[in-house]
Order: structure tokens, then sequence, then C-alpha cells
């Protein structure tokens, strides 16, 4: 069973203890230290390209920010874009509307639990990138395949944090809920699915960077279009500048869903624990 | 609780695949469906020639390599960010930047600069592990009770040694939850690209290539399900390698107090 | 002179998002005696634990300087030993390897051969009572035991001074008591120095303090600040029946005055 494993990120607290006498001065320099290592990073990205001077094999930053200030504004990019963060939503959704009751209905029934759990453990360690050719049989090239692809991934992890939130309401808590007088379908609706959106939203958080990994490999196999799709097009006719570009959208695209599901985390959640955590 | 769980568990995997093997043939697909009995047959002659061993065997030698290369820079750099606050701000916007990047998305640029072999395959198998070891290993760090740091520099250790003495061991739950994460992503990985090559030329060996071909050449449903079946019995057993080994550290978490 | 020289010491806490800048102490003047018990007790948020932490060099004070037979002391080093009260022993060792941890990862480390080394762990294994236990695990000992752990070492690393930070504050009252004994009879019988070790002990317990301490520096609060100095005349070797004696009562009782006084002003 999957815990809540708990993937630290950059909001840890720098180590602790220590209070030491800071100086203003001292903060603004660290306040400006990761934009140093950027330009840094961009300025060895440049010196290696002026070295190699094959745009084909690296193409300096500036061909790679043209490429995408291109494909911006012939609104290809946005199109691709569309085309990718729809199949996401929409393999989340499917993956929300599945898997969500199912959490639930295994925290609730000891015999659902028995039924479902040794099924999941038998599939879930298929991981969703090795479905891909299946679904090119069943589904073909289409924008089904890349949906089946996420929905397959994020339901696992959606599912069993469900399952694990809801089993984590406390006896104390039910008792509580049944001393002030609660029925049983207020109790599930008032006591246990606030538990199940906390469960929901860290399984779409932890599934979140599997979703992405498995959505670019559908694109690159079994998608006519999206950016991923894009990467493995540009990378087929060597237009290396247009293909790091659209690697940097898929990054950004990546960066864009985990901030905006720690907002909704936040927004539908603002009790949970988690929050600093995943 | 074990005999209803195992008796409702038995019953709901016989009910599916009784009904797999009784509807198989009117999945409407492009190609015949198996059936139960096609693919364990196809298990069978496929265990028994050696191509799928040896396809396994590339592929794990991938996983095996790129991980260690993943290990060797994330664990190091990991460690120092974690103690030195200073660092860990200084890379923090390139990390956030790059562990974004789903690893699959940059196997195009390693397959241009180092050609469609296992140079290409190790390095995505690296990008994909390298983030969750490297950011899990920071947090074990700051984890590390700073009062055992403190123990230790009385005690007249160097920063050097604090690091391998006392920090090191000190998150090395983290570290393996990391490793973990890390495992389960270029297991995915892997296979993503072996996929993706085999799509491109056909000419890289490993066991999603053999999916590939198994779905574009041969057409062979019943094999590429086994090797479904195959990559699934991997990627489990090779998680449950580092949950046992997870489990062995976790004595040590007990706090010294 | 003394072994330790605090001149003018002061801390001050930056301000954080939380709050404001906080003034941990300040003008703290103290000189150490080298050989002596010298205990600090004040009430909470005096200041007294960050003293402490200044003088072991795991931080540096934002105001005068403390320094150790004349040099200023910078960072942590072997010479001035600590002892913490979750005792901080590694949970990943063994009694063993955490009582020879400094010895064989410390700057000292290639000061003694592995059997010299052996000889001195083995020795203050034996002192603390802790013979039988050496491959357990700090999970499976007892609080006392571990603080016997932590005490061996502590001396094993053979420091000049040893720092003590409440380090009985989170054992039970009977361990307590047998705790102190032990300690002032290890100080007195430590077997690898020819005179007795300076040792700087941190408490709340006015008990503690009189029956362990040399000399008494009482800290009163906001801010922080060395209030008094008081000299504990008690004769040693001290025991069971230093705490029963009239003196011992005088003591405690002129320590509490003193503290309540301050409690209740500081509480104005």
């Amino acid at each position: 069973m999957s815990k809540q494993v708990t993937l630290a990120d950059n909001n840890a607290s720098s180590a602790g203890g220590s209070a030491r006498p800071s100086i203003t001065s001292r903060t603004v320099i660290e306040s400006a230290l990761p934009w140093v290592a950027v330009v840094a990073f961009l300025l060895v990205w440049q010196l290696a390209a002026g070295s190699i001077a094959n745009a084909a094999l690296l193409p300096p930053p500036a061909r790679v920010a043209s490429a995408l200030g291109e494909h911006i504004a012939d609104g290809q990019l946005l199109n691709n874009a569309v085309a990718s963060l729809g199949r996401l939503a929409m393999g989340f959704i499917i993956a929300v509307v599945v898997g969500a009751p199912l959490g639930v209905l295994m925290a609730l029934s000891r015999a659902a639990n028995d039924f479902i759990e040794p099924v999941v453990e038998i599939i879930r360690p298929i991981s969703g990138i090795a479905w891909i050719p299946l679904a090119l049989i069943v589904l073909g090239v289409s924008q089904a395949l890349p949906v089946f692809i996420i929905a397959y991934v994020a339901i696992f992890p959606i599912m069993l944090n469900t399952a694990a939130a809801c089993r984590g309401v406390s006896q104390g808590l039910l008792r509580a809920a049944r001393v002030l007088g609660l029925s049983r379908s207020a109790i599930i609706r008032h006591v246990v699915l606030p538990a199940a959106v906390v469960g929901v939203m860290t399984g779409a958080r932890l599934g979140a960077g599997g979703a992405w990994l498995a959505l670019v490999a559908a694109e690159f196999i079994g998608a006519p279009d999206g950016l991923g799709f894009s990467i493995w097009y540009f990378a087929g006719i060597i237009q290396t500048a247009e293909m790091i570009a659209y690697i940097c959208v898929t990054g950004f695209g990546g960066y864009v869903t985990d901030r905006a599901l720690r907002l909704l985390q936040r927004r539908l959640t603002p009790w949970s624990p988690a929050l600093r955590g995943i | 609780m074990g005999a209803a769980r195992l008796v409702r568990g038995t019953t709901s995997i016989v009910v599916i695949l009784v009904a797999w093997q009784l509807f198989a043939g009117r999945i409407p697909t492009s190609l015949p469906f198996p059936n139960v009995v096609d693919v364990a047959e196809s298990a069978y002659d496929l265990a028994a020639s050696g191509d799928l061993w040896q396809a396994t065997v590339v592929s794990l030698q991938r996983v095996l390599l790129g991980f260690s290369i993943a290990v060797v820079i994330a664990l190091p750099l990991g460690l120092t960010m974690g103690y030195v606050g200073l660092l860990e701000r200084f890379l923090d916007g390139l990390v956030q930047a790059f562990r974004s990047i789903a690893p699959i998305a940059v196997l195009p640029l390693f397959i241009l600069w180092f050609g469609q072999g296992d140079v290409a395959a190790a390095s995505v198998v690296a990008y994909a592990a390298v983030f969750p070891i490297l950011i899990n290993t920071i947090a074990g760090v700051h984890s590390t009770e700073t009062r055992l740091v403190d123990a230790a520099r009385t005690l007249g250790l160097g920063h050097r040694h604090v690091l391998t003495h006392v920090v090191l061991p000190g998150c090395t739950p983290q570290v393996m939850t990391g490793m973990r994460l890390g495992m389960g992503l270029a297991w995915g990985s892997i296979i993503a690209a072996e996929l993706a090559v085999g799509a491109k030329t056909g000419a890289s060996g490993g066991i999603g290539q053999l999916m590939f071909i198994s779905y574009a050449y041969q057409t062979d449903v019943s094999a590429l399900i086994v090797y479904m079946i195959v990559v699934g019995l991997l990627g489990f057993g090779i998680d449950a390698l580092f949950r046992t080994f997870g489990r062995k550290w976790e004595p040590q978490r007990r706090s010294s107090s | 002179m003394g072994i330790i020289e605090a001149t003018s010491v002061g801390m001050t806490f930056a301000a954080t998002r939380q709050g404001s800048a906080t003034v941990a102490f300040q003008d703290v003047d103290l000189d150490i005696e080298e050989g002596e018990f010298l205990c600090i007790v004040g009430p909470s948020g005096c200041g007294k634990t960050t003293l402490l932490n200044i003088i072991a060099g795991l931080e540096r004070p934002t105001a005068g300087v403390v320094s150790m037979e004349g040099e200023e002391i910078e960072g942590p080093s072997p010479e001035r030993g600590m002892l913490f009260q979750d005792y901080a022993l590694f949970p990943w060792k063994t009694v063993w390897d955490n009582i020879t941890f400094g010895l064989r990862y410390g700057v000292r480390r290639r000061q003694y051969p592995r059997r010299r080394r052996d000889e001195i762990a083995r020795g203050f294994v034996d002192l603390v009572g802790l013979q039988g236990s050496e491959g357990k695990y700090p999970h499976e000992l007892s609080g006392g035991m571990k603080q016997r752990c932590a005490l061996a070492r502590l001396l094993a690393n053979e420091p000049e001074v040893l720092l003590m930070d409440e380090p009985f504050g989170a054992l039970d009252a009977q361990t307590r008591l047998v705790l102190q004994d032990e300690l002032v009879r290890v100080w007195g019988a430590e077997p690898s120095a020819p005179r007795r070790k300076t040792v700087v002990f941190v408490t709340h317990s006015i008990d503690e303090a009189v029956f362990l301490a040399d000399r008494i520096v009482v800290m009163g609060r906001r801010p922080g600040r060395i209030k008094e100095i008081v000299t504990v005349d008690l004769p040693r070797p001290r025991g069971t029946q230093t705490r029963a004696g009239s003196r011992f009562r005088e003591l405690t009782n002129l320590l509490w005055d003193e503290m309540r006084d301050e409690a209740i002003e500081a509480a104005r």
C-alpha cells in the first residue's frame, strides 16, 4: 500500500536550529542566487554552442528563444500545448471520477477492498508506458490513446491515497460525529468525504510527474499532435532549436501543473498538513 | 481476516480471467485479440526461446547503468546542497527547471548527441532517477537532527566526517525513498525510450523494443501482452527489493531520544 | 585568569518573519577557573543554553568575545566536549561505536592506534557501568543508560572542558539523583586525568546545581544577564549525606529566593 510518500520539495525549511544573525544585504544576495545560477547555465550553454558551432547538434540559447517566439507567434505552439493539456486534464478527470469513488468504497467496505486490492496490486506494476503498444492496437493513433494512458497512470495514486486518507479518519472523530447525532450518510458526507478530498489531491500531485512522462511518451508514438509529438517531429527532421524549444515548453507545463495542483490543494483542503511535504 | 480475504481476492482475479477468456473474441480491434490460453501459450514459447531473456538483460543493464550514474551524481550533490544552504539556494532554480521536464522529453536530444544505443538510453534513465534521489536526499539532510550534528562537531569531527558519518546515515531512510521513487521512474523511462527508439529504427534491443516489434511488425498481440506482464513483474520485483532494503534501514529512523 | 573567559558577551537573534529581533542576553562577563565545577541556573529564556553553545563554539556571539586559554573560540573543538539533554546518541551506532565515535572520526583520529582506542573506551564503559551493553543500539537503552553512554562518549574523547546542557533534565527524579552521584564520582575518579576537569553545567534545578557545583551562576531574564555568582562551600567528596546537611538546605533556599524574585520581577 502506498502510504503518503513524502516527496519533499524546496519548501522544506533550511537546516533549522541555529538562528544565525543575518544581515539584510545577505538576504538580497541569497534571493538573487538562483538567478545567478540560471544565467551561468545559459552562459555555459552559449559558450558550448559557440565552440561546437553546429546548430544541429547544439543551437545557442538565442536560436531556441527565437524558435520559441516563432511558434508562439504563429499559434502552433498554443495549439499543441492546448492539445496536450486537454489530454492531461481529461485523463485526470477520468482518473478522479473512477478512482476516488473506488478509493472511498475500498475504505468503507472490507469486502470491496478484498475484491479490488489484489487486482490493483497485480495491474499497477505494469507502467502506463507499457500499455502504449496495446492501446495502439485497440485505440489506434488518436486523442483517446494519451487520455487512456494518463488516466491509467493517475488512477492508482488517486485511488490508493483516497482509500488511505479515508481509512485514516480517526475512530475518535467518527465517535464524536455519532455522539453529535449524525446519521451514517451525514458522517460519510461531512467526515469521510473531506478526508477523501485530501487523498485525491495527494494522489493527484503524486501522479502528476508520472502522468507527464506518460503523456510525452504516448504522444511520441501514438498521437497526431501535442507537445510530445512536436518534440519527436522536430527531432526527426533535425530542427534541434525547435525541438529544444518544445522540450522547454514541456518542462514549463510540468511546472505549471505542479503549481496549479498545489494551489488547488490549498484551496480545497486548506487544513491539510501535507501542504509542505509533497 | 486471512481466509475471507484470500477467497475474495482469488474470486475477483478468476472472474477477470474468465471474462477475458470468454469475451476476448468480441473486443473490436484491428487484430484478433488473444484470450488467456493464447497468452499462456505465447508466454511458454517466449520463455523457451532466448530472445525475451536477452532483451530483459539489455533493459536491466541500461537501467542499472543509468541508475548508478544518477546515484553517483545525486547523492553527493544532495548531501552537499542540504548541508550548505547557500549552495542549495544557488542551484534551486536550475533543479526546479530541469526536474519539471519529463525525462522522456529529453530522449531525442540524447539520441542526437549519443546515438541510439545504450548511452542515450542510460542517460534518460539517469535523468529520470536523479531528481527524486536529489530532492529526497536534501530533505533527508534537513531532517537530520541538528543535535546529532552538534554532538559530532563537539566530538571533533570536521565537516567531511560529519557528512559521511552523521548526515549520510541520518538521511538513509529518505535516500532509500528517493531511490525507490527514482527507480520506478527509471523503469518507466527505459521502456518508453526503447519503445520510441524502436518506433524510429528498430535496432536498439531491450524489452521495450520487443514490444514495439510485436506491435508494429509481427502484430503478435499475445506476445505483446506477455511482454507487458514481464515489465510488470520486473517492476514489482525491483520495487520489492527497494522496499525490503528500506525496511532494513527503518530501525535507524528511531530517534536517539 | 580562568581557562575560559567571556568578556561582555551578548547574543541577539535577528528579526525573522515570525517576530522582531530578540536579545538572548547581554553584557555577560565570566571567568571559569580550571578544574572547577560551574553550574549555570536560571529561568527558561535566560539564554543559558545559548551561552553554553557559544562556549562550545556551536554558535558565535553577536557581541563580545569568549576565549579558551587566551584564544578566541571560533568553532567546535574536541577540547570542549558536550553532553546534551536529549543525549544525541547516533541511533545507527551501537553503544560501543558511539563511545569510540570521536576517537575514530574526529580530528584526533590518528592520535591513537586502534588498540589504545579500545582500551580507552573499555575504561569508560566500565567507569559508567555499561558492561554488557556495548552491542546494544541506543533505542534499546533506558534514559539513564543513554546518558551514561553519552557521558562515556564525552569522556573517551578526552576533552579539557566538559559542557553539559541539562543532561539529566529528561530523566525521572530517582535516576536523576543516581546520575548526579555518578557524575561527581566519575568527575573525581577519572582515570586518564591527573587533575579534575573543568565542567560547565547548565540546569534549572537548584538542588542539582548546589549538589554538583563549586560556583553557581544565577542568570536573570529579559534581557538575559548574570545576576549573581554564588560560591558553594560544601565539602567534597559529596554524596547522599551532602543533601541531608543543613548547609545544603541553606544554599538551596537562598538560591530559590533569588530565582523567585527574578520570576516575579520578570512577570511584572
